[in-house]
């Protein structure tokens, strides 16, 4: 438990030595902290989305956000914490406008991938059902949830991510276990 | 242990995020319960299943393409790191110590607005108090569960409380715990007599807790200010006398 708590600390002045740095204009700082965290960011970002092109494309853009406005960070969260912010805006932007474009598809379009995507859905296993009603959360609770099971945050620190207070966050988090928990047990009476 | 309050700890049961003490109590409670047994069993297959899920299939592995593009996009925008607040007007205060007039001026425009929004502030926190007197006594306790002690009082949770219905307000804060200290959780229905609603006061119900468990409640009570926590004899159940609602709920 020690160790495990003092190599956090040990990535966190990592972090914020790495930032200074960069702010110093040493730019090889800026590539140390892309390679330390891209394939998080990635992941992260794959998982919310399901897309791979889309995630390389928000990881991108979040690194690139970074490397603009880095003088700006004043260090009140951990380095980790306000990456995991700009990845989640950029996320929540980009989920908005596939929203609006899947709006502009024709309808007769829509139903058709509507009724395929049903098809789909009960011919797939249970566990990548699971994945598609983990995707039809709401998106507060689909975030929530996904930092709280895959990236073992504490509410605190998804709290300062998604905005909001901690309450809100075991709220959300709350929410959407009790939502899938429902619909868990529709599929598993199902089969 | 009771079944409502079983099903609430179970989550953080699966997370190891429970109490020793709590632990003890609902394995206690999940041994002579087969309903809730059922249900703790169904909630960790869940959680291990939503934990276990692959990530969606990507066609090429992840190396470090994403540095060279983010690379690749700085040179081709040319974009430049924005400089911080300082570097941007720090440079002009030595001109401003040159004249001494305009500083002043300047401090004095600041000194000012900062005076001026503390005062804002203050008279617009003081004057805020939630108004619970349409609620029925039932939402009047899911109200004291959502602006608990332990929870920072919050504008956004008011206002989502003020927007719900009873039947979604129950939903909601089935979900909240009301923790006073990271042992112990007061999450029971409290008996609200229809008298102490007025007198701004709450009995919450401790039927369910030892003697020694309720002492110590009682001693984390005092250790945190709350006003007159003594145990109270009513109906046959403990009770537990507790701060005035009017300084829980002031924003």
């Amino acid at each position: 438990m020690v160790s495990i708590k003092m190599k956090k600390e040990n990535v966190v002045d990592d972090d914020l030595q790495l930032v200074e740095r960069f702010k110093r204009g040493d730019q090889s700082a800026f590539d140390e902290l892309v390679l330390s965290y891209q394939s998080r960011i990635y992941y992260l970002v794959l998982r919310i989305i399901g897309d791979s092109d889309g995630a390389a494309d928000i990881a991108q853009s979040t690194f690139v956000k970074v490397y603009r406005s880095l003088h700006s960070f004043r260090g009140r969260s951990s380095f980790k914490t306000w990456l995991y912010r700009i990845a989640i805006n950029l996320t929540k932007n980009y989920l908005r406008e596939k929203v609006k474009k899947d709006r502009l598809l024709p309808l007769r379009e829509a139903e058709r991938q509507a009724e395929g995507k049903l098809e789909e859905m009960i011919a797939k296993e249970r566990s990548q059902m699971l994945r598609e009603t983990v995707s039809l959360l709401p998106e507060r609770q689909r975030l929530t949830l996904i930092l709280r099971i895959y990236e073992e945050l504490p509410y605190k620190e998804i709290a300062r991510i998604m905005g909001g207070t901690t309450g809100l966050a075991k709220v959300n988090y709350y929410h959407a276990i009790n939502n899938l928990r429902k619909k868990w047990t529709k599929l598993n009476s199902a089969h | 242990m009771r079944c409502a309050k079983a099903r609430k700890y179970m989550l953080e049961m699966i997370e190891e995020g429970l109490s020793p003490l709590l632990q003890q109590r609902l394995k206690v409670h999940l041994e002579s319960c087969p309903t809730c047994q059922g249900e703790y069993d169904a909630l960790q297959e869940l959680y291990y299943t939503v934990k276990g899920l692959p990530l969606p299939r990507v066609a090429e592995p992840l190396g470090t393409e994403v540095l060279g593009l983010v690379r690749q996009r700085i040179r081709a925008e040319g974009i430049e790191p924005s400089p911080s607040l300082w570097s941007r007007w720090g440079w002009k205060i030595p001109s401003l110590v040159r004249r001494p007039l305009l500083a002043y001026t300047s401090l004095v425009v600041i000194v000012g607005l900062v005076i001026g929004g503390i005062l804002f502030w203050f008279s617009y926190s003081q004057g805020d108090k939630v108004d619970l007197s349409d609620l029925t006594l039932d939402e009047v306790e899911q109200a004291w569960e959502l602006i608990s002690p332990e929870m920072e009082v919050d504008m956004e949770l008011i206002a989502l409380l003020d927007s719900l219905s009873p039947e979604e307000i129950s939903s909601f804060s089935d979900e909240l715990k009301v923790e006073v200290e990271p042992d112990l959780i007061l999450s029971e229905v409290p008996v609200l007599p229809s008298g102490y609603l007025n007198s701004g006061y709450f009995y919450y119900d401790l039927s369910d807790f030892s003697p020694e468990e309720i002492e110590e409640i009682i001693q984390q009570l005092s250790d945190k200010g709350s006003s007159n926590p003594s145990p109270q004899k009513e109906g046959g159940g403990a009770r537990l006398f507790l701060k005035p609602i009017d300084e829980f709920v002031s924003i």
